[in-house]
């Protein structure tokens, strides 16, 4: 006999299987749409070199020039990208591996955060000197990527900095950055 | 005999504070990366090149090396503890080992994976040591045959890919193409670099390495939530007696499948492990043990894991050529320290090549010494989060990157090498082929110009070398074969099926 929880426990399996069948369907869209795309970057690459070595010259006095390798790659690089746009086109969703690993909406959030630290970092390391910019840039990624307290962040993050610039100038005599500000530079930043 | 006195010199230079030192970090790096899901022991040497490019050659080369027969072992102590493999080529090990662990046995399956690894990797320097005259043969070989060797390198390493033979063509070629920006090798005119200084000598081996490998993989190992680790409990170390014993063969066996294996391009260490794994089920008196704890599913695989580890590197130091993205990397290691692997290695530096294969005997040792007291310290930095690692990891990463070139560029490198290699990976493109072309790439561009220089720009100088031809049916053999029986086997899937 069936109660109603049963049909509840029912239609809750039902969802969760749709979920579930949804979630891989989208996988697959996004596995696939990202072949596409990068079929496309490496075919564009390939036709570029392919140019490039006709320009700079596949022979010079009857020997090999500098253009010949190039070319020979943008090709190879253009013919394998036409392969695979081909086989992603015939074969659409079916070609997608069952193992797709694809980041949820934290997982992303994560990367970008991660790039961002690190474009934040080349921006800023030449004005405000390795020690400050490290100690950003750990502190964002202990902080906002791992979420640790903000305590444990500034202990880790200032040990990190200090200390590695500590031992790659002092130790191994790795040259790092000073701060060009004035005042960060009088304290030794 | 020569290579065993060559060794016994090189066993003497190794035993220098530095030279052990190194050898030691390399371990103790090695073990730490195994120990750390998701975060592999190629990545961990593409972290680690700006390192060797200031260390020194033998001494950075030690330490690589170390890593790569460290991790070997590194990834055993999770997947016993944790029935996680820290690495792929600890998979077979979670079969038994965690069982064991459960039956409070962990201790004893760690150290009979010690002594296993320890075996295993002594049984590779032997392997290595009568490998070594390989290299003469390699003496003779012009542009030409080099030429040869390179795309023989190459078609082993995309044939043999798990992946499609067209992805992995693909990447090889990627590397290609970013390794040839900069100035062309034979005239010094300058290719791809837009007017830009920075492009001059090319977008920087270490940077485009440690993208492609340890951004890329940071990036993948922070796309999902990382549960807490709660490691099983370590009793007892010492094995049984009957431990022992029931381990003795499985592991000379495993040994040997592992170092053949490692020959092989690709070095598919995971594939050794189970090779092992299966032999010692076949052969053993107690199969039903099999998947419940039974020592000899530890012993095999293990010992499989560091003879491969080692063997691996027989192509690399007597032809040199790599065979696998470590093996890459470590050429890297070569090329950054002015040395040429192969023939010349030993003919111009025996010295350092057999300073650092006498290290793997070492470095071998050390791990067997390093593992037992260390079970438990491997068991408390288990539990530390793993998103505050990932977090030094990476600092560590664009520290690096940076004091390379002492210019904040090759950090821009890392990072848009890292973000390619992540979407490579997401789309299913393998990126060991890469690795080989990123070093390769020049080499190959040399030989082939230089050969198409002496025949006067006919193709006829690679067909007229019997060793070049011989090279080239083999590279069109393992480029062929693969996809050809996939085919055959699906042809008779479909008239078995009708």
């Amino acid at each position: 006999m069936s109660g109603p929880t049963d049909s509840l426990d029912a239609r809750g399996e039902d969802a969760s299987s749709e979920l579930s069948e949804a979630e891989e369907h989208r996988k697959k869209v996004l596995y696939v749409a990202i072949n596409l795309v990068a079929a496309c970057v490496c075919l564009a690459l390939g036709i570029t070199m392919a140019s490039f070595g006709l320009v700079y010259g596949l022979t010079k006095s009857n020997m090999p020039g500098p253009g010949l390798y190039p070319f020979i790659v943008g090709l190879l690089l253009t013919l394998l990208s036409v392969f695979w746009l081909l086989d992603k086109k015939q074969r659409g969703l079916a070609s997608a591996d069952e193992d797709i690993t694809v980041p949820d909406r934290r997982g992303v959030t994560h990367i970008v955060l991660t790039l961002a630290a690190g474009v934040g970092f080349i921006v800023i390391l030449n004005t405000v000197g390795y020690q400050l910019t490290m100690l950003f840039y750990i502190g964002a990624l202990l902080k906002l990527v791992s979420h640790r307290n903000w305590f444990l962040t500034i202990v880790m993050a200032a040990a990190f900095s200090f200390g590695s610039y500590a031992i790659f100038v002092a130790l191994l005599g790795v040259p790092l950055p000073l701060a060009q500000i004035p005042f960060l530079n009088s304290l030794g930043l | 005999m020569d290579s065993f006195a060559s060794l016994i010199s090189g066993l003497a230079s190794v035993f220098t504070v530095e030279h052990l030192l190194f050898a030691l970090v390399g371990c103790i790096l090695g073990m730490v990366v195994g120990i750390l899901p998701g975060f592999g022991p190629a990545a961990a040497l593409a972290l680690l090149l700006p390192v060797a490019a200031t260390a020194g050659p033998t001494s950075a080369i030690i330490m690589l090396a170390a890593i790569t027969y460290g991790a070997a072992y590194g990834g055993t102590i999770t997947a016993v503890l944790l029935n996680v493999p820290g690495e792929a080529n600890s998979v077979a090990t979670t079969l038994d080992g965690y069982q064991m662990a459960k039956q409070g046995r962990g201790g004893a399956a760690l150290t009979i994976a010690a002594i296993g690894s320890f075996v295993g990797g002594t049984i590779g320097v032997v392997g290595f040591v009568l490998a070594a005259p390989l290299s003469q043969f390699a003496l003779q070989f012009g542009p030409p045959e080099f030429f040869a060797l390179s795309i023989v390198a190459l078609t082993l390493v995309t044939g043999l890919s798990q992946t499609s033979a067209t992805k992995a063509l693909l990447s090889a070629a990627i590397g290609l193409a970013a390794a040839m920006v900069g100035f062309d090798p034979v005239e010094g005119s300058q290719r791809f670099t837009f007017g830009i200084p920075e492009l001059y000598d090319g977008f920087g081996l270490i940077a485009m390495i440690m993208g492609l490998f340890g951004v890329a993989e940071l990036l993948i190992s922070i796309e999902n939530r990382h549960r807490a680790l709660n490691p099983t409990k370590v009793t007892r170390i010492m094995p049984t007696k009957t431990d022992l014993r029931r381990s003795t063969v499985p592991i000379f066996r495993g040994s040997i499948i592992g170092f053949f294996m490692g020959l092989m391009p690709g070095a598919p260490g995971a594939a050794a492990a189970f090779a092992s794994y299966s032999t010692e089920r076949k052969m053993s008196k107690h199969p039903q043990e099999f998947g419940k704890g039974a020592v000899e599913g530890v012993a095999g695989p293990e010992s499989s894991n560091n003879a491969l580890a080692v063997s691996s590197m027989i192509p690399l130091f007597t032809l040199g050529i790599p065979t696998s993205a470590m093996t890459a990397i470590l050429l890297g290691a070569f090329t950054l320290n002015g040395l040429t692997p192969g023939p010349q290695l030993f003919q111009k530096t025996p010295d350092i090549a057999w300073t650092i294969i006498a290290s793997m005997l070492v470095g071998n040792l050390i791990l067997l010494i390093l593992n037992i007291p260390l079970v438990r310290i491997w068991v408390t930095v288990l539990k530390v989060p793993y998103p505050t690692l990932y977090a030094f990891v990476f600092a560590f990463m664009i520290l690096g990157a940076y004091s390379v070139s002492g210019s904040v560029f090759s950090v821009g490198v890392t990072l848009a090498f890292g973000v390619v290699g992540y979407f490579l990976r997401k789309a299913g493109v393998p990126l060991a082929p890469a690795a080989l072309t990123l070093v390769l790439g020049p080499i190959m561009e040399n030989s082939l110009r230089q050969a198409l220089s002496i025949s006067q720009g006919s193709l006829s100088i690679f067909f007229t070398s019997p060793i070049a031809l011989t090279l080239f049916a083999i590279g069109a053999l393992a480029l062929l074969l693969p996809p050809g029986i996939r085919t055959l086997k699906r042809l008779q899937m479909a008239r078995r099926s009708a």
